[in-house]
């Protein structure tokens, strides 16, 4: 059991309150029957109409007793399970932390986000069930020991057919499992099919023929879902009532087959089907629980298994406290740095490199290309992300440690292509609300949002006004080298201009280190330097200023 | 009740049968609950009867056979009204036009489509057993009231007391229920932040250190809100389930103090009270259902509704293909933008190049042009002539419309590639060479990047051949030495071919040798 394994992480004792309280909860409910048998049955037998005194006092205590054992035990296994979810949550979320930038772009970040997500909700909304199922098996048994003590045939004969029956409910599932999982891949294709109209709206409106295949593959999608949904369904309901006939037949053995082998307890039936109709609420309610945690169950399973693979993510190092660098620097430097990007059998990845290239302070740097000439590779290696297959990375002629990349990233303000940005300036702090107010209005983005605080007030704005704000978050990080992966491609021309002859000089000014990856010729006299990438080779470009490669 | 008047409107094949079927599994309960005391008793008093055995199989057959095809039934039942529902929205959604699926939303849309459709599927089933299960309960009540009317009474106002309290404390829950959703949203955001800024994190130590902080202080949360969530569910259900305690525990002492000759039937009382629990937790977990369905269904007909008034008649064709199309007065709103009125004429074998700034709205001209948004006033003219409505799908399978960011389906859908060396050597000019693999119907690609897709997405229009292309922005994603060859090279072939293109662009440094430039500004036309 995934979940009990689960369980046992959140805290030592957990198991042993989780069946303490069963027992308890299960005891209660036992005495509540006991005591109702045993009223009834004088009643019945006394020809009395009158009440037990003792005996209703003994019902309205094992009821409190009830109350409180089952309040107390799901409380109790609720705050386990959702302290042994965090701390897996926060477990993942730290391996995340200290992953390897490639090893986890090839994991597949939307896979790992979906993961967690669904798993961790699917876990914590079921908790609850689990402390349902255990009282329910324990109620069950408790049960049939009271069955036992009036009449061990009927307790033989009803725990025979109890075993038997529920390992013909346990075979369906199997059925059932391996058809859920083929309807689940069925409504994963139904729902692309529906993404493809909403994504792909435009482009189907401008094509009758599309649209109307479109249309017939989503009909004949929706059939099949329908189809095997109603299998699945037919399937659910098949098992349940196959519980529920064997439920009444449990009946029929107390009441026309025990009677028969075990003459003596004729009038002690009542109690015995009395107790039966007590064992209705276990059961079925484990029926139910069963299938719901069947879902939880699965999920904390994956949950688990992920936390292995994220594990084998990790970046060498990344945990260790890190070494500092000489400071400040005067030069950083790529030597020989070489990647390839490992590609399917018997097929030649993508190499760039080798890299051969020294930064000096306070320079500016463009590095142009064409498609795919390998620039945000060069970026990604040039900042530590990508560990490159041979080469190094020097900062003042001392070789980067795996300890001290982090100190040599922190040297790093970034701005990548497919950049992120963050509503809180998280990790930036000691800088002036006027500060902020004013580089707001350098990039004329004062009447759009504003920095409160330490957050932007609104980020959900147009990729060039997001570029923007990210360039006042990397220049209030103050660090001394600014990098920037075609930051100007989504600004309109006057602000482009704005950049190249306005911004970069005075940044350059303030003494920061900056290379940015460009399209612009117009703007390539703004560089001190620059260098050209092609097929993932770099090559320095004698001129510092105009002609055009 | 709209799932009532769905059902009868949608799927009314079934009810009849449904409905006798229904009834005889709750009787067959019933009966069974009958059977049972009374052979107790029998057996009590030494006897077998060998008759109530064999009506007791046959009880139990009988409610085998019925309320398996009662569940049976209704579940398909509802997956094929689902269906109905699912593929007519499918149609109108792809009939309606963009303005009304912008306007509406693509989350509004996959929730009715998905969601709301969901809900219902899962919820009538339900709702059938619901049904079988109230019925059973009447059953049971005639059954208790010939025993003792007293004793049916006081078990059906316990019954009532418990589903009110059941009822009190759910609402109460619902609250710790929206504290512990929104808690977890917010560590879901968290996680979306570490991810999508993963590079960003990994480039400074006090940014990733705040970011987990963060993510420690919403789980945390989350922790909290969820446990305290279970436990109040642990009460509820421990009160809900003593209160059944209760209702059974009338029958012995609290019936006998009032009724004269109870033990007579104390037996089969007992027994009708222990069945009832289960009933009555059924009926009252599955009544709220009605709403939920219900909510769902109102959903999908305002949705329906929605999408049907905004369709549009269409069928006829143009008699040939256009050699020109002009905009006269033309107004086209999108949100609180205006753009327009303006004038614009187009014809075949021509390059119109429109430039602007982003927001200017290029984008709403080029929808306006392909009429995938219609006009606020004005009109649109092909060869000359007011194009009808009834037209329009016919003049839009002969336009193009290319933007920046092209969404690239991984089927065909009706398109033929032309033979292999021919498609090869169009896969080199557009330097798609050993990125798209043909497969049939299909094309196979390997991770495309943005101008990859860009330029599949022409090569694509290349290939149909249409008679109308409107370029929105598209060199945008490409580089410049492409950007190039499609400006000099590819443009005049296109144009060569006689093709009416319009050239839409913010980037006023890359732009085509045109037959007639215009400057778009803030909605307005300027040459």
């Amino acid at each position: 059991m995934n979940l009990l394994r689960l369980l046992r992480q959140g805290g030592s004792g957990s198991m042993r309150s989780l069946f303490l309280g069963a027992a308890a909860s299960s005891l209660g409910t036992t005495i509540v029957l006991g005591v109702v048998n045993q009223a009834a049955e004088e009643i019945a037998r006394e020809q009395a109409d009158f009440v037990d005194g003792p005996l209703l006092l003994a019902f309205v205590a094992s009821i409190l007793f009830y109350m409180w054992s089952e309040s107390w035990m799901v409380g109790r296994l609720s705050a386990d399970m959702e302290e042994a979810i965090d701390r897996l949550r926060m477990r993942l979320i730290g391996h995340i932390r200290h992953a390897d930038l490639w090893r986890l772009e090839c994991f597949g970040q939307s896979r790992l986000y979906e993961t967690i997500v669904q798993n961790c909700q699917a876990i914590s909304s079921n908790s609850q069930y689990l402390a349902q199922a255990a009282c329910s098996v324990v109620l069950t048994a408790a049960i049939m020991i009271y069955i036992a003590t009036i009449s061990l045939m009927a307790f033989t004969l009803l725990g025979g057919f109890l075993g038997i029956a529920a390992l013909i409910y346990y075979r369906q599932n199997r059925v059932l499992d391996e058809r859920q999982q083929a309807l689940m891949q069925q409504e994963t294709r139904l729902f692309e099919s529906i993404s493809d109209l909403l994504d792909g709206f435009k482009e189907q409106r401008l094509n009758r023929q599309r649209s109307a295949d479109l249309n017939t593959g989503f009909i004949g999608l929706s059939r099949t879902t329908a189809d095997l949904r109603s299998e699945v369904h037919g399937l659910s309901w098949k098992q349940f009532v196959f519980g529920e006939m064997a439920f009444n037949l449990m009946l029929g053995i107390v009441v026309f087959v025990v009677p028969r082998y075990a003459p003596d307890v004729s009038g002690e039936l009542l109690k015995i089907s009395g107790a039966v109709l007590f064992m209705s609420a276990p059961i079925f309610g484990l029926m139910q629980s069963l299938a719901i945690m069947r879902m939880a169950e699965g999920a904390a399973g994956r949950m688990m298994d992920l936390e292995g693979e994220l594990e084998a993510l990790a970046e060498p190092g990344s945990r260790t406290p890190g070494l500092p660098l000489p400071s400040p620097f005067k030069e950083i430097r790529m030597a020989g740095v070489e990647y390839t990007f490992p590609a399917p059998e018997g097929e030649r990845g993508f190499a760039v490199g080798p890299f051969d290239v020294s930064i000096r302070r306070g320079e500016v740097i463009f590095v142009t290309g064409g498609n795919g000439a390998g620039k945000s590779t060069f970026i990604k290696l040039l900042t530590g992300l990508y560990r490159p297959d041979r080469g190094q990375l020097l900062v003042d002629r001392m070789v980067v440690s795996t300890a001290q990349l982090m100190s040599y990233r922190a040297l790093m303000a970034p701005i990548f292509y497919d950049f992120h940005l963050f509503a809180r300036l998280y990790g930036i702090s000691g800088f002036e609300q006027e500060m902020a107010d004013s580089l707001m209005l350098w990039m004329e983005m004062e009447k759009v949002t504003r920095v409160e605080a330490d957050r932007f007030a609104k980020i959900r704005l147009s990729t060039g006004q997001r570029k923007r704000l990210a360039l006042v978050a990397a220049i209030l990080e103050a660090k001394p080298v600014l990098i920037l992966d075609e930051w100007a491609a989504d600004q309109d021309p006057h602000f482009r201009a704005k950049f190249y002859r306005e911004i970069v000089p005075e940044l350059k000014r303030r003494g920061l280190t900056i290379i940015a990856v460009t399209h612009d010729d117009r703007y390539f006299d703004a560089a001190d330097r620059r260098w050209h990438l092609e097929e993932g080779r770099l090559t320095e470009w004698p001129q510092a200023a105009g002609s055009a490669p | 009740m709209r799932v009532f008047a769905a059902i009868l409107r949608e799927i009314p094949e079934n009810l009849r049968p449904l409905f006798w079927m229904n009834a005889l599994s709750a009787l067959a309960t019933t009966a069974l609950i009958w059977l049972v005391s009374s052979a107790t008793e029998d057996a009590a008093k030494g006897q077998f009867s060998s008759r109530s055995l064999l009506l007791f199989l046959v009880t139990v057959t009988a409610f085998g056979i019925s309320h398996f095809y009662t569940l049976g039934t209704v579940s398909r039942d509802a997956e094929r009204l689902i269906h109905k529902f699912r593929i007519r929205m499918f149609d109108l959604v792809r009939q309606a036009d963009l303005i009304t699926v912008e306007r509406i939303g693509h989350g509004s849309l996959q929730r009715v489509l998905i969601q709301d459709a969901q809900t219902l599927a899962q919820t009538l089933p339900l709702l059938a057993i619901g049904f079988q299960q109230a019925l059973m309960l009447l059953f049971l009540a005639l059954y208790l009231a010939w025993l003792s009317p007293l004793a049916c009474v006081l078990v059906f106002a316990m019954a009532g007391a418990v589903v009110t309290v059941r009822f009190r404390r759910v609402k109460a829950l619902r609250l710790l229920m929206q504290e512990a959703q929104a808690a977890e949203e917010e560590v879901f955001g968290g996680l979306t932040d570490l991810l999508h800024g993963f590079k960003e994190v990994r480039m400074s130590t006090p940014r990733a250190e705040g970011v987990l902080e963060t993510l420690a202080e919403a789980s945390a949360r989350a922790r909290r809100s969820n446990a305290s969530l279970k436990s109040q569910w642990g009460r509820n259900y421990a009160v809900v389930e003593a209160m059944f305690y209760c209702l059974i525990g009338l029958m012995v002492f609290v019936v006998p103090l009032f009724v004269t000759g109870y033990h007579q039937v104390v037996v089969p009382a007992m027994t009708a009270a222990l069945f009832i629990a289960g009933p009555v937790g059924t009926v009252s977990f599955v009544t709220p259902m009605f709403t939920h369905a219900d909510l769902a269904l109102s959903n999908i007909e305002a949705m329906e509704a929605r999408l049907r008034a905004a369709a549009a008649g269409e069928g006829a064709a143009l008699p040939e293909a256009p050699r020109s199309i002009a905009l006269e007065a033309a107004v086209g709103r999108r949100g609180g933008f205006t753009l327009g009125p303006l004038e614009l004429r187009c014809q075949a074998g021509s390059i119109t190049c429109i430039s602007g700034p982003e927001g200017a709205g290029k984008s709403t001209l080029m929808a306006l042009l392909a009429t995938l948004q219609g006009l606020e006033s004005g009109a649109l003219l092909v060869d000359g002539k007011v194009l009808e409505a009834a037209r329009q799908q016919d003049y839009r399978d002969r336009v193009a419309l290319l933007s920046a960011q092209p969404r690239l389906f991984d089927r065909l859908y009706g398109l033929s590639l032309p033979p292999g060396p021919e498609l090869q050597a169009l896969l080199a000019r557009f330097e798609l060479s050993g990125r798209v693999f043909p497969d049939g119907d299909r094309l196979g690609t390997r991770g495309l990047s943005d101008s990859e897709r860009g330029r599949l997405a022409l090569l694509l229009a290349w290939i149909e051949d249409r008679p109308v292309m409107l370029f929105d922005d598209w060199a945008a994603s490409q580089d410049p030495a492409f950007q190039q060859y499609f400006l000099t090279t590819l443009l005049p072939e296109l144009k060569a071919r006689g093709k009416i293109i319009i050239y839409a662009s913010r980037d006023e440094t890359a732009q085509p040798q045109a037959d007639q430039v215009l400057h778009l500004e803030a909605g307005r036309l300027l040459a």
